[in-house]
Parts: structure tokens; sequence; C-alpha cells
């Protein structure tokens, strides 16, 4: 990052490929994407790095280029991680009022979000971030921001998500060991990818957005302008390539060559009898496969996923209050006809997510594959101003008033 | 054992051995038609259990009535040297063998009346509460010998784990908080499993059919048991028994060989809910076989209760030349007409005798890995595990609720491709 702390860096350590985003944000608070670099992810499984090396190798490549592309000097990053090691719950931190007019304070609030802190964060895992929802005091009466409010017992409800602490140094040492960076936060894939997704109005209404990648596929549900809800299931785009393989009797590259170019998420049945060969140009070539089987495969994988993901949502009853509904992104959004079957699924309007608020090359901003990488490039504009104005921050805090960043200030 | 068909009232009887036992017999309401009784090595205790059935002591002579002294093997030669008392209070029907794994006056003498139990004709349910990890190695040590003999001895092994507990409660819960806790979810159960015999039944799962759906398994069990009412109750009957603490993981219960389910509900009871719960039970379990009951009670209609046992096959019986497992797979079906039961059908995968670490799943076509059994040997062979992951590693399976989801879709929802 530069001097100024204007530039941000994500970076994106995904199961098919490794993205580094680079962003600027302007004194007028607009974020332009200054560079981006890509490389083929070579270490990585269901999100998680197996093989720290080559991981390290794949990021040098994408920070290179991105520096490249930025003109900048690369300083440190803010890098997403996902895996099934990722756990997301809400959590209750109740504080007794001591003070004898039992007027509640900002040190009260402080206090019952850190005892819902303590009981989210078993031995072994890490905190990554934590969205304070609302407040109950007395048991009945819902606060946004409880402080002034008199009450004997205030209770603070939190949304926390966290990983396994030693993944989580891996993903971390990972990067500082391959390029001299330096890691400056850990931000949950979903996350990042919501952010990059949803206006402040979606976020405010009630959105869900989907990314379903090649390892992982992530979620968060966003309402009245805060996270209330996310996870991550370790299945993806790989499972379905898997899928093909298994069934089709081929070879995985084949198999992700066949699903390139002939995949579909809904079985048509005019594919029946046809045959197909894939790339003719491509070494994998060979007899040719079943449309009819390939179609089954893939579609019956996608919609199983998106089942999972339905079921999770509907847990939380998120589906529900979804009115600005669900957004897909992610390397598999673009699989024909998955929009109709997410549709039939969550009963729900379902869109193709796309980068909001940011500007650059519109080429990039149209590929949902860079969409997490430019969301830590949000996530980061948040922190970034909340640091430039430290002094509000506790003002802010106490007032929790309803900005787009009020998540963030937990 | 009982022979199946008996005309005779199903009589349930349930004794508490140690102290562990008297315990959990004195937080149990009065279950009528079924008889309490202790047994105990420690004198005191006699005076000492306050609603509680007076205990039978035994071993008098050897300890003057103050007790075994945490030492299992000198509680089962009291045992044995005083079968004849032991022998004076059993009969036929089913007994559940209440007992703390963990001390030594239950793990030592439990076997023992488990035994003399058996030869008595009775269908015996050994309820074993293990100790949790603060109470230190050797009463783990001790529990861990209790269940492995009575595993060679009782019909059916349900096994309790106090640690469960623990991952429910924050660190700062009271020790008396987390025990009563404990205590309660247990009570739930046993008082489950006496009105799933004696209770008035719908679709009936009698002594017999424990019989037979545990014949020749030599299995260890877990149970659970939730309570819903109003709106949505099925699901959330369901979701607290998949929780219930005793299930333990998730994935453990998907492994499941048996389970059963027995629903008691008012007069609202649908035939809709019990084929939800079936289903589900199905897709979570698909190795199971699977048998439901249900009762009706006079309670407000509204409220549904559940009670579930999940059954696994004893790891490592066939070391046990004792044990001379034949690990087969009985049937279940109940010829008396307008009985309903419902029944998985056994695969053609499932063989009489086959092997107790199975590979692969029973579903048509389903694979389901299971996993090593033994974690704690961490330098031996390991075994050529066929893996229907392709890339994945089978060993780092995505279970969710039981299913591996690194398993093709179109092979777990058994999708033909012809």
């Amino acid at each position: 990052m530069s001097d100024n702390g204007h530039i941000i860096v994500g970076l994106e350590i995904g199961t098919s490929k490794v993205c580094a985003a680079v962003g600027e944000l302007t004194e007028t608070g607009e974020l332009n994407v200054l560079g981006l670099g890509q490389a083929k992810s070579r270490g990585v499984r269901k999100g998680e790095i197996l093989d720290a090396e080559k991981a390290g190798d794949d990021v040098r490549q994408a920070l290179a280029e991105a520096e490249e592309m930025a003109d900048v000097d690369i300083e440190s990053v803010l890098l997403a991680v996902t895996g099934r090691h990722i756990e997301c719950a809400n959590y209750r931190g109740v504080h007794t009022i001591p003070s004898v007019d039992r007027a509640i304070g900002d040190e009260d609030v402080q206090l019952a979000l850190r005892n819902a802190k303590s009981q989210s964060c078993p031995a072994g895992s890490e905190i990554i971030d934590s969205v304070r929802q609302d407040f109950i005091v007395d048991d009945h009466t819902v606060y946004d921001n409880p402080v002034g409010v008199v009450g004997g017992r205030l209770e603070a409800r939190v949304h926390v998500i966290r990983g396994h602490a030693n993944r989580l140094a891996t993903s971390r040492q990972a990067v500082e060991n391959a390029v001299p960076v330096r890691v400056e936060k850990p931000v949950f894939g979903g996350l990042a990818s919501a952010l990059a997704v949803l206006t402040t109005e979606q976020k405010q209404a009630g959105a869900v957005v989907v990314d379903l990648g090649a390892g992982t596929t992530e979620f968060a549900f966003f309402h009245q302008g805060l996270l209330r809800h996310s996870g991550v299931l370790a299945v993806g785009g790989d499972h379905v390539s898997n899928d093909l393989a298994y069934g089709l009797r081929i070879l995985i590259p084949r198999a992700e060559e066949l699903k390139l170019e002939h995949g579909t998420a809904v079985a048509r049945p005019e594919s029946a009898g046809v045959q197909v060969r894939g790339d003719s140009t491509s070494l994998h070539g060979g007899r040719g496969v079943s449309l009819e089987h390939l179609e089954r495969i893939m579609s019956h994988r996608i919609e199983e996923t998106l089942e999972l993901v339905a079921l999770r949502l509907r847990e939380a009853d998120a589906l529900r209050m979804a009115t600005a509904g669900v957004f897909l992104c992610g390397g598999a959004a673009r699989t024909p006809g998955i929009l109709e079957v997410a549709r039939r699924i969550f009963q729900c309007p379902v869109h193709q997510g796309l980068v909001q608020g940011v500007s650059g090359p519109a080429n990039v901003l149209e590929n949902p594959e860079f969409v997490t990488a430019i969301g830590l490039l949000r996530y980061g504009a948040m922190r970034s101003r909340q640091r430039v104005q430290p002094n509000l921050l506790g003002k802010l805090r106490s007032l929790a008033s309803l900005s787009s960043f009020r998540s963030f200030l937990f | 054992m009982n022979s199946t068909g008996s005309l005779v009232a199903p009589s349930v009887t349930l004794c508490g051995v140690g102290g562990m036992g008297a315990h959990l017999l004195r937080r149990l309401d009065s279950s009528p038609g079924s008889r309490l009784w202790t047994l105990d090595t420690e004198v005191p205790a006699e005076g000492g259990y306050g609603q509680g059935p007076s205990p039978v002591v035994v071993g008098r002579a050897v300890t003057r009535g103050l007790g075994c002294g945490g030492d299992p093997a000198h509680a089962q030669r009291i045992a044995e040297e005083d079968a004849e008392s032991i022998r004076a209070q059993l009969s036929s029907g089913l007994l559940v063998v209440l007992l703390g794994g963990g001390g030594g006056c239950g793990s030592g003498m439990g076997p023992v009346v488990v035994r003399l139990a058996r030869e008595a004709g009775a269908f015996v349910v050994a309820v074993v509460v293990e100790p949790f990890d603060f109470e230190g190695p050797l009463r783990r040590r001790n529990s861990e010998q209790c269940l492995a003999a009575l595993q060679g001895s009782a019909d059916l092994v349900i096994r309790v784990s106090n640690q469960s507990m623990v991952r429910l409660h924050p660190e700062s819960t009271l020790v008396h908080d987390l025990m009563r806790h404990a205590d309660e979810h247990l009570v739930g159960v046993l008082e489950a499993l006496v009105r799933m015999i004696q209770g008035p039944s719908l679709v009936p799962v009698g002594i017999a059919d424990l019989e037979r759906w545990t014949r020749g398994r030599l299995a260890h069990a877990v149970a659970a048991f939730s309570e819903a009412s109003g709106e949505d109750r099925i699901g959330r009957l369901w979701s607290g028994l998949v929780d219930h603490p005793f299930l333990d993981a998730s994935a453990r219960f998907a492994e499941s060989s048996g389970v059963l389910l027995h629903l008691t509900g008012g007069q609202d009871l649908r035939l809709e809910e019990l084929e939800w719960l079936h289903h589900q039970i199905h897709r979570h379990c698909p190795r199971a076989q699977l048998v439901v009951g249900a009762g009706s009670e006079a309670r407000g209609s509204g409220s549904m209760r559940a009670f579930l046992l999940s059954v696994h096959h004893s790891a490592g019986l066939q070391a046990t030349p004792a044990a001379t497992p034949s690990i087969t797979y009985a049937a279940t079906k109940v010829s008396s007409a307008g009985r309903l039961q419902f029944e998985d059908v056994p695969s053609s995968t499932e063989s009489p005798g086959r092997s107790v670490t199975p590979v692969v799943g029973t579903r048509t076509g389903t694979r389901v890995r299971t996993p090593a059994t033994k974690p704690s040997e961490a330098q031996t062979q390991f075994e050529f595990v066929p893996a229907w992951t392709g890339r994945f590693d089978p060993a780092e399976g995505t279970l969710f609720r039981g299913e591996n989801l690194d398993v093709p879709t179109f092979v777990r929802r058994d999708i033909g491709l012809n």
C-alpha cells in the first residue's frame, strides 16, 4: 500500500485462479480499479492451500502482474479466505448494567459485545470478522443503539465469521513467504463478493449473494444494511468436473473443457442421442461422449449445490426477507440456464451479480470471476474511511448509524 | 431371552448399578408398570436414597459396607460371589441396566448383572454413562473396559457421553448446571425408552422387535430424545434429534447401521409427518436398517415426542474370540396384519456374515465412506478404500448432514445414465 494509504490491494487465492486487484480510493470516496493480475492456481483445493510453494509462485505471478499494470509498489494486501473451516454463526452476549441510574453507556455496549465474542471463539479458532446485529434491553425491546436507554440487562447479538487459526496462518504465510508484502487482514471471500455486488439500497432491502467458485460456494445475506447470515459449502465447480469425469469416464482436463463448452444447468430433451467431442484441437479430445449424460450429470450437481445453499438460507429465514433477490457470481454463475434453475429453487428473483460502485475497465467489472478481488477493495475502502477519521470512530460507535459500513465498526 | 409373540404384558425393570445408576433412578419420574431396583456395595448409600428404591447391597462381608474403592475387578468379584442375591431380583422381560462407566462399582458389577439377567431370560439394554474428560484417564479407561465387557454380553449397549454435553455449554458454566443438564437429557431418553415399550401404541415396537433388530449385531447405540409442538413441529422435532448432544456428530449418525425411531403424539399425528421423518432418516443414513414405531398419548394435541436409537457395529469385535460375531442384517418384517412397520430393503451388497467394516453403502448405487475406526493407531497399515470421490481425497470428505458431497450427485441420487 502506498504511503498516503489510498491504495488498496485485494488478493484471492482461489481454487482455479489467483486474482489480485489494485484499487485507489480517491479523496471524494470513489474507488477505481488500477490494475489486475491473474494466475492459474495449482496448490489449492476446496478453497484451502494444499501446496504452499505452488500457491506462493502463483501469488507472486498475480501480484507482479497487478503491480505492473497499476504502476504501484504493493506493501500489504487484504487476503480473501474460504474453505470448510470457516464457520459463520450468530452469538449473543449479555451484560448486566451496574450503574445506579441504569442508563446504558458505550462501555456497557462494548462489554456485551465482548461477551458475545468470547463465546464465539473456541480454542484453535480465530475470528475473521464480527458484525453487530442489534441489542435487546431487559429481554423485550430491540434497539439498533442502546446507549442512553435505561435498563438492567443488555443483550448484544453478533454475527461472527471465524476460521481455523492454523489454516488461516497457512494462507497468510503462503503469501508472506512468497512475496515481500504483509497480509493486512484475512477477509471471508463470501463477504467480499457480497460487498462488490450489492448496492447500499439492496443491502438495506435484503439481498443474498451466492458466489459459485471452483472449490467452494459461499453465500452472504444482508438486511437493513447489515450482514445477517453467511456461510460456505466446500462444493464448487471442481465437483462438476469431477462428476463429469467419473460419469463419462474421461480425464479431469477433458471434463473441464466439456463443461466450459457444452455445460448447462438444465438438461435439455433435444440433447438425447447427441455425441460431443469437445475442443477438436485439444490434446484431451478423443471419443465422443453423450451430451445427454453430460447435461444430466451437471444439472444434478448444480441443482443440488443451489438446494443446499437454499436450505441454509431458509434456516435463517433469509430468502423470505431477501426482497432485492439473490445475486449469483463466481465462475459457475456463467453456466447457461443457471438463473432459471436458481429462481425455481430459491423461489425469488435471481440476478447475475456484477460489480457495482467501482470504476475500471468494463471487461473486468462485467466478469463475475473478479468479483471477490474487487470486493476486497471495497472492504478495504470502508476500513480506510474509518482510519482517516479516527476521531469520528467513537462517535460512530455510539451513534451506530445505518451507514453502509456500520457493520465494520465492531 | 423372550420369545417373539409372547402374550404376556411387557415387564420393564430398571436397575441402577453403583452410585451413578442409583442417582439416575432417583431422577426418573415414577414409571407406572416398571420396577426399579439398585445394586451397590456401599451401606451408607442404603439410607441415602431419598425417594429412590432401596438398594441391594452386596459384598458386606468383604467391604464392610465401605464400597469397592473404585476398583472394577474388586467389584466384579463381589458381584460374582453374591450372585444369588442378584439373581433373586431378576426376571424375564426388558431389563435396563444403568451405570456409570468410570466408577468401580458400575463398571465392575454391571457386566455381571447383565450376564445373570441374560441367563434369566431378560432382554438387556445397558446404558453406560461415560465420564467427563476432566475426571481423568483412570475413569476413562474403566469406562472403555466396561463397554468392551458389556458389548460382548448385553443385547444392546447405549452409550451416553457426558463429555458431549461440554461442547454445548460455555466454559463459564457451573459444573452443577452442566451435570443437571446431562441428567435431564439422560432421563428424557430413559423415559422415552420405557414409554416406547409400555405406552399405548399405534405402531408398536416391543421387546421382541428390539430383540430381532439387534440380534447378532453386538451393537452399541446412541440415543436421542426430542419434543416439539406448534408450527413446523416436525421440522423442529427432527432438528432436536439430529442436534441432540448424545448423537455425537452428524457424520457418525450418518453411518448408523440401524436406526429406530419412535414417535409419540396426540390425535393429530399425521401420516405425512411419519413419512417425512422416514424420508429424512433414509436420506441421512442410507446404510441404516430402519424401524419406525408410533405411540399415542392423551396429552393435549399439538405436541410430538420422538425417541431415536442409532446403532453401530462394535469396532474390533472380530478380534475378540469370545464375542464370535456373526454380523447379519436381521429381517424386521412383522407379519401381523395391519401393523405398520417401515423397513428398508437391504441392498444386495449387504450379505449375512459380511465384514463389520463395510466400505460401500447399501442404497443402490450409493457409496458412502466409513472412517477409520482406530485413530489412536498412528503407525499401522491402512486399508485400500475404493473411492468414488475422484480427485478429492476420500479422507477429507465434504460431509453435509451425513452425505458425502464429494461423491457425484448423480450417484447419490441414483440417476441412471442409460
